[in-house]
Parts: C-alpha cells; sequence; structure tokens
C-alpha cells in the first residue's frame, strides 16, 4: 500500500456504510485522515458500525445530520450507488468539496498497475477473462471491485509487482478525479441508466472519464465497432489498441474474416492480433471460445488486446478463453430438456443485452422477457424478436409493453405467464409456459430485458429461481 | 477530459489552406490577361475561384466533421451513380464538348465533370471492398482482377470523352490503394506490362497524343504546333529565374502559355515568384503527402488506411503529371494543379476529398 500523505490530517467523509464504505473508511483512517462515515440506515441496521468505532472512526447513522458537510471538509467519498441529487452531496458540491468514490481512493493507495474495464455490457465477462489469462500469463493478477473483494481493500494488499484488473461501472468512474490506469478498456456503450445519469451526455463524459488522465505510458483499449468509442479517439492521449469484430485491423485485435453486421453466415473465423509492425498471428479459431454468441466474440478480442497490453504473449491466450464457460446469469447454459436447451442470462437488465443474446443463437428460441418499467422502449428488439424468435413468455411491470413489440414482430405464441404476489410462481409458470412452446432443437432463454426489482430482490434471484425451476421441469 | 473539439492534423490543415491561398492570388494574376479578353472582367476567374473555394471548404468542413465510416455505408450508391452520370455525359446533346472532350454536364458556364467524382467514388469504394470483407487480394483470378475490371471499366468510360488526365489520375490512385491491400508485386508487375502496352496503344489510337509524345521529347521539331504548349511553358520558366519577376510581372500569359490560370498555372508562377515560389508550393504539396501518408499508417483500421492513401494518391499523381507537364518533362496531358489551378467542380471536389482525409487525420497519431 502506497501512503499518500495528501490524506493525512484532512477532514473526510464518508457516504454510504456496505462493504465498499467500510473499506475506504479504514484505508484513509490508516493513511491519517480524520474519517467521519454517514449512512441514512439506523444504527442497528449497520452492523459494520462495531467495526469502525473502535479503531477512532466517527460513524453517524440514521439520516444526514445538518453541518456534516462544512466548509473544513476536504473530501467527501460517496457510495457510487448514491445519486448526485443527495442532499449531503449537492451541500458538498456547493462549497466546492471534491466529491470522489471509493475507485478514487484506491488508485492513490495502489501499488499495482490498474486495468479499468467499463461498457454498458460485457464487463464481467472481460474482466474475468482477461484475470484468467493474466494468470496463466503469471502475471500475478487481482481480479476486485464489482467482482470479488472491494477495490480499496484489494489495493491496500497489491504490490507493484500484481497487476489490479477491475470492471468499473459509469457510477463508479463519474466519482474519479485523478484515477489513471495503466490499461483502459471500454467495451461498447449504450443508452441505459438514463435515470441516475439523466442523459447520454452525462453517461457517455462518465465512461469517458476512463481516458482522461491517461498518458502516453498508458494503452486505451476500445470497440473500433461503437462509433461513440471511436469518437473519443481524438481525446486519447494514451496509445491505441483497439478491437474489432468488422473490420480488419491495422494494429489491434479483429476476427478474421470479419463479421457482416447484421448477417449470419458459417464462415469459420478466427480471432487475430496484429502488432505495430505488421506481424500478425491468430489467438484463437471463434468456434473454440467456451462462451456463445457475437457480442463474446468481441468481449474474447477485448480481453486478448487488454491481455497483450499488460505483456501477456498472444500465444497464450487460447486456454483461459476456451475454457471459461461464462459467468452466472450471464448466457449461463443451465441444462437440455426435451432437445431444447436452456439458458439463464438474468443479467440481461436492459434491450441492447437481450438484444445480443437473441443474436448469439442460430436456433429458434423461446424467450422469457420482462420486469421493472424504466421508462424504456423495447422497439429496438422487434427486427431481432422477428428473426431469431419463435415465441415469447411475458411477465413483470413490461409485460404488455413486450408483448406489443412481439406482436408488431409478427410472432404467433405470445403467452402471459401467470401473475401473482408469488414472484417465483409466477416465474416457474413462465417456465412451464416456455417448456410447453419449445420443441427439440430449440433454445428456451431467461433474457428479461429489464431490471428484477418489480419482483425479485437482484438478477441473481431470478436467476437462481430460474434455473431451479428448469432443474425441476 | 477536455470537452473542446481537438483539431484535426493542423499541418495538413496549414498547407491546404495554404495552397488555396496561393493558387487564389496567382489564378488572379495568371486570369486576369484572360479573363478581361474573354469576359470583360480580370476578376472574372478569381471571382469564380472564390466561389467554388467557398463551396469546397463548406463541403471540407463538413466531411472533416464526419465520421469516416458514414462513407462506408455509401459507397457502392456513391459508384453506381458515378458510373450512371459517366454513361450519361457522353449521350451527345446531354454531355457537353469541352476543349475537345465530351466531359462536362451542365448548363452555360456551370457544370460538373463526371469523371472528378468518378476519382472520388473509386476511391471509396475500393477503399471498403479491398478493406471490410473477405477479400484475398494475393489471389489473381478472385482477388486481385475483380477490382481491376471495375478499374478498368471506369477509365474506360473516362477514356471514351477522351479524358486522358483525369482518367490516369482515377487509375493511379486506385492502383495504389490495390497496391497498399496487398496485391502481389508479380502480379502487378506483369499487368504493369500489359498497361504499358495498352497505354501505348491508346496514344497510337490518337493522333493528337501521338504528336505530343514527339512533341514532348522534341519541341522545337513542331513549335507553333504540338510543341507549342511546352515551348511557351518553358520560356515562362525560364526567365523566372531564382526570385521571379514578381507578382503579376509575367509576359507569358499574355495569351502565350495556353490555359495559363488552370493547367499551366504552374509556368506563370514559377515565371512570377521564380525557382523560391516553385519550391514553396512544392514542399507545401510534399507535407500534404507526407502527413497523409502519417495517417494512412498510423490509423487503426484498414478502411480508413486504404481511403487515406487513396486521397493523397489522387492528390500526388495529379501534382507530379501536371508539374511534369509544365517542366516539359512529360507529354502534355490536361490536368489541373490541385488547391491551386482554376478549375469548378474539381477543386470543390478535391476539397471535399482533403475533408475526409483532415477526418482521418483525427484517428490517427
Amino acid at each position: 500500500m502506497k501512503h499518500p500523505d495528501s490524506y493525512r490530517g484532512k477532514e473526510i467523509v464518508v457516504l454510504g456504510l456496505a462493504r465498499s464504505g467500510v473499506q475506504v473508511a479504514k484505508v484513509l483512517h490508516q493513511a491519517g485522515a480524520i474519517v467521519t462515515v454517514n449512512d441514512r440506515k439506523e444504527k442497528d441496521q449497520c452492523p459494520e458500525a462495531g467495526e469502525l468505532e473502535p479503531l477512532g472512526i466517527t460513524v453517524i447513522c440514521g439520516g444526514h445530520p445538518e453541518g456534516l458537510v462544512h466548509p473544513g471538509i476536504s473530501l467527501l467519498v460517496k457510495n457510487p450507488g448514491i445519486p448526485y441529487t443527495a442532499p449531503p452531496v449537492q451541500e458538498a458540491l456547493k462549497l466546492g468539496i471534491e466529491v470522489v468514490t471509493e475507485v478514487e481512493v484506491a488508485y492513490h493507495i495502489c501499488e499495482a498497475p490498474i486495468i479499468g474495464i467499463t461498457g454498458s455490457n460485457g464487463k464481467t465477462t472481460t474482466t474475468t477473462w482477461v484475470g484468467n489469462m493474466l494468470e496463466a500469463a503469471g502475471m500475478r493478477p487481482i481480479v476486485a471491485g464489482n467482482i470479488g473483494t472491494p477495490l480499496c481493500e484489494a489495493a491496500q494488499h497489491a504490490d507493484a509487482g500484481n497487476w489490479m484488473v477491475t470492471e468499473l461501472s459509469s457510477f463508479q468512474l463519474k466519482g474519479t478525479t485523478d484515477f489513471r490506469p495503466r490499461i483502459g478498456c471500454l467495451l461498447n456503450l449504450t443508452e441505459t441508466h438514463l435515470d441516475y445519469h439523466g442523459s447520454m451526455e452525462d453517461y457517455a463524459s462518465s465512461k469517458a472519464k476512463m481516458f482522461a488522465n491517461q498518458t502516453e505510458d498508458d494503452t486505451a483499449v476500445l470497440n473500433w465497432d461503437d462509433s461513440y468509442c471511436r469518437s473519443l479517439v481524438p481525446y486519447i492521449k494514451a496509445k491505441l489498441l483497439p478491437f474489432s469484430v468488422t473490420e480488419e485491423l491495422q494494429v489491434g485485435v479483429y476476427v478474421s474474416p470479419p463479421y457482416i453486421p447484421d448477417t449470419e453466415d458459417d464462415l469459420e473465423r478466427s480471432i487475430v492480433y496484429r502488432d505495430s509492425d505488421g506481424r500478425s498471428q491468430v489467438i484463437i479459431p471463434v468456434k473454440e471460445i467456451g462462451i456463445p454468441g457475437r457480442f463474446n466474440v468481441a468481449n474474447a478480442a477485448a480481453a486478448c488486446a487488454i491481455a497483450i497490453a499488460a505483456g501477456a504473449a498472444p500465444d497464450r491466450l487460447a486456454e483461459p478463453l476456451a475454457s471459461f464457460h461464462g459467468v452466472e446469469h450471464r448466457l449461463e447454459y443451465v441444462r437440455d430438456v426435451g432437445g431444447a436447451a436452456y439458458y439463464n442470462n438474468s443479467k440481461a437488465t436492459n434491450a441492447k443485452a437481450t438484444g445480443m443474446a437473441l443474436a448469439s443463437f442460430h436456433q429458434p428460441v423461446v424467450l422469457i422477457a420482462g420486469g421493472l418499467d424504466r421508462g424504456s422502449d423495447y422497439m429496438e428488439l422487434m427486427p431481432l424478436l422477428s428473426e431469431h424468435v419463435k415465441a415469447v413468455v411475458v411477465l413483470g411491470e413490461t409485460a404488455d409493453k413486450i408483448a406489443k413489440v412481439a406482436e408488431m414482430a409478427g410472432l404467433k405464441h405470445i403467452r402471459k405467464a401467470d401473475t401473482g404476489e408469488d414472484a417465483a410462481a409466477v416465474l416457474r409458470s413462465a417456465v412451464q409456459e416456455a417448456a410447453a412452446l419449445a420443441e427439440a432443437g430449440d433454445v428456451v432463454l431467461l433474457s428479461p430485458a429489464c431490471a428484477s426489482w418489480d419482483m425479485f430482490t437482484s438478477y441473481e434471484e431470478r436467476g437462481r429461481i430460474f434455473k431451479e425451476a428448469v432443474h425441476n421441469l | 477530459m477536455n470537452k473542446t473539439r481537438p483539431a484535426p492534423d493542423l499541418w495538413l490543415l496549414l498547407c491546404i489552406l495554404g495552397l488555396l491561398t496561393i493558387g487564389m492570388i496567382m489564378v488572379y494574376s495568371a486570369g486576369s490577361v484572360l479573363g478581361f479578353h474573354d469576359y470583360g472582367d480580370s476578376f472574372y476567374f478569381v471571382k469564380r475561384q472564390m466561389l467554388f473555394a467557398g463551396l469546397g471548404l463548406v463541403a471540407m468542413f463538413f466531411t472533416a466533421n464526419l465520421d469516416y465510416h458514414v462513407w462506408k455505408k455509401y459507397a457502392k450508391a456513391g459508384l453506381i451513380i458515378c458510373f450512371g452520370l459517366l454513361i450519361i455525359v457522353l449521350i451527345p446533346g446531354i454531355g457537353v464538348v469541352r476543349g475537345g472532350a465530351r466531359s462536362w454536364l451542365g448548363i452555360s458556364s456551370f457544370g460538373i465533370q463526371p469523371s472528378e467524382f468518378m476519382k472520388l467514388g473509386m476511391i471509396l469504394f475500393l477503399s471498403k471492398w479491398l478493406s471490410s470483407e473477405n477479400f484475398n487480394i494475393t489471389a489473381f483470378g478472385k482477388g486481385l482482377l475483380p477490382p481491376l475490371g471495375l478499374i478498368g471499366l471506369a477509365f474506360g468510360l473516362i477514356m471514351m470523352q477522351p479524358d486522358l488526365g483525369t482518367g490516369t489520375v482515377m487509375l493511379g490512385a486506385s492502383m495504389m490503394i490495390v497496391f497498399t491491400a496487398g496485391a502481389k508485386l508479380s502480379h502487378l508487375g506483369f499487368l504493369g506490362l500489359g498497361g504499358v502496352a495498352g497505354f501505348a496503344g491508346l496514344i497510337i489510337a490518337a493522333p493528337y497524343r501521338l504528336k505530343r509524345i514527339t512533341a514532348f521529347l522534341d519541341p522545337w521539331s513542331d513549335p507553333l504546333g504540338a510543341g507549342y504548349q511546352i515551348i511557351q511553358s518553358l520560356y515562362a520558366i525560364g526567365p523566372g529565374g531564382l526570385g521571379g519577376l514578381g507578382l503579376g510581372m509575367s509576359r507569358q500569359k499574355y495569351s502565350y502559355v495556353p490555359e495559363p490560370q488552370t493547367d499551366f498555372i504552374f509556368s506563370i508562377l514559377a515565371e512570377e515568384l521564380g525557382f523560391i515560389g516553385g519550391l514553396i508550393v512544392l514542399l507545401l504539396f510534399l507535407v500534404l503527402v507526407w502527413r497523409g501518408m502519417r495517417v494512412a499508417m498510423t490509423i487503426p483500421d484498414r478502411f480508413g488506411s486504404l481511403l487515406a492513401v487513396g486521397i493523397i494518391g489522387m492528390v500526388a499523381v495529379q501534382v507530379v503529371i501536371n508539374i511534369g507537364v509544365v517542366i516539359g518533362m512529360m507529354p502534355v496531358t490536361g490536368i489541373t494543379l490541385p488547391l491551386i489551378s482554376y478549375g469548378g467542380s474539381s477543386l470543390t471536389l478535391m476539397l471535399t476529398a482533403l475533408g475526409i482525409l483532415l477526418n482521418l487525420s483525427r484517428y490517427a497519431r
């Protein structure tokens, strides 16, 4: 752990307990700061308080008291989930106090070079692949952040011989000032989380913060197929290592022969790396990659580019790509029933993610979709529904919205799951409905295109109930 | 992160604007006599040049701020339109004959040359075709021949006007793309021999071309006929000396040098501004080509790279041929000096193409 003197003697407020809040408070305390932790929840709901108070850290629970944020404060570290409209954050911004997330603190204390991976979809898969690749190359990666331990905790124990591999959300990136990853990666950008960010511009500029402090010694890994990613290039000072699945690149990781957008064919493809001297080498044939889907080919290409930028040998990347079969709830294969294959894609909480999942199957799909209504528009799913889907079972708040799009797509079989208070029963009925519609050779896919919070506590719970229902068929 | 949009390659932009400014001054100077004689207005050519440069700069600003990937989408439709125009212009009564070639579409003094559009249309389409699909150009029959057939077809249509100059530039820029895309040298060498034979055939087929060749080898064999243009051009360049006669002081623009404001503008420039003036223009072109090549070499994707090669190839071929002709090192071919010569649609189109190059430069490093 680095001990930046910049925190010594400073008064710092940490907003939001939870695991990352506790860790960041401890780290700042250790660095000599005078730390106050504040959470809206009542004290009896914050068991973490007992862990912090003996260290001499002030913990204030049950609301945000008047005067918590005052001109003597030099930094406010907020949980990424707390919106900028929250009163203490507003107060801090008014007083000109720097507002950051745990990521910024982690950056200042971390001795290891950081690999930051962000994007609207595919972060976790890519992050996992990068971790496995660097592990295979003996480069001692630490995978932390949204998956694994909180970033601050991992950063404390990392030394210069490690690589800190971390998945970063736009919420986390928005609260950074000096954060500068050795390798920064932007996978893609789609409209999502607009309820938090308010506008696409704000969302996009949060993602772009990944590259803001990078210099020529760093590397930026960008999706060359994504026009937003490309538009960032003029602003980036770091070395570029792009990836693409639709274009041959002069330098970077690409798929050869390239996919032609919106068309399908049976060509044998490979992921290829071409270095700055123009030498190219095959990394892996696409069909050997452990997770199906064109968008996972893009994630694989991104992971290869990141690992190569970190110094891994390109010819050693095939094994990690082949042996990893996906993260739970992300196009996770469940089992075959009556010749139909069941996939759990509960993580798909927006239309784009569901679209990507649908596009990755050649077989007819029986789709289970629907969930929390966040005001999104599902029209973009229409062409994919008519092309890949033979039947839809809808549930949740958006059931009627999605049913309508399916109708417009010309689907004959549109079923509505039973409604009721018991979310698990609703989902089970949806699975049974889908099973009745599926024939041998089909795919049954849970890919809701919506968040789960109208019925379930999380997409993980939704996914697990789905898998249970599939196993009980 | 810096919110303001960063400028494209400054060197490129400065070269373009510098050459355009020099061109404007020289079109005024070199065209004043002919303008006054033919139209009663010594500003006739420079006024029109300003109009087309203005249009061109607007187009350049537009293309420089347009993500070049959109050209991929429209490349095919664009090429089809270009072929359509090339065919239409050949129809007597629709295409207008000027200077012995049926190469113009339009009414009265305003018109467009479809062959100019074909240069850019072909560059865009070849860049897309040879970069994005499963294209193996190292194969001869299935790889190299189809694009060559397409280029040959366009060249053939342009030669039916006939317009050897524009055809050669289109051919040169296209071949640079084909070469950069990785065509085998043995294939190209083999075809190159065929090309030389074909060119020889074209020259023999049109008697005026053969005359130009012999005139080029010894202009003084026919000083009042085929050798006239070269001799008058050299009479302009020679007296220019190191420092030139001074701006506006050309004697050869008084109806001696033909087309002093277009194809032979460089000889008037050398006469008035001397060796130093000519050298400055050549250096600006050199920097332009250098920065363009840098874009081609460092842009991440193949499409962008081929596109940059095509555009910069178009400029380079045009400069080499134009100046080669003016100084008597090449047989006379009607071709303008990019950004300098007077020329309506060709100037606007050149600026449009350079706008694309400026956009490409934003992605290069």
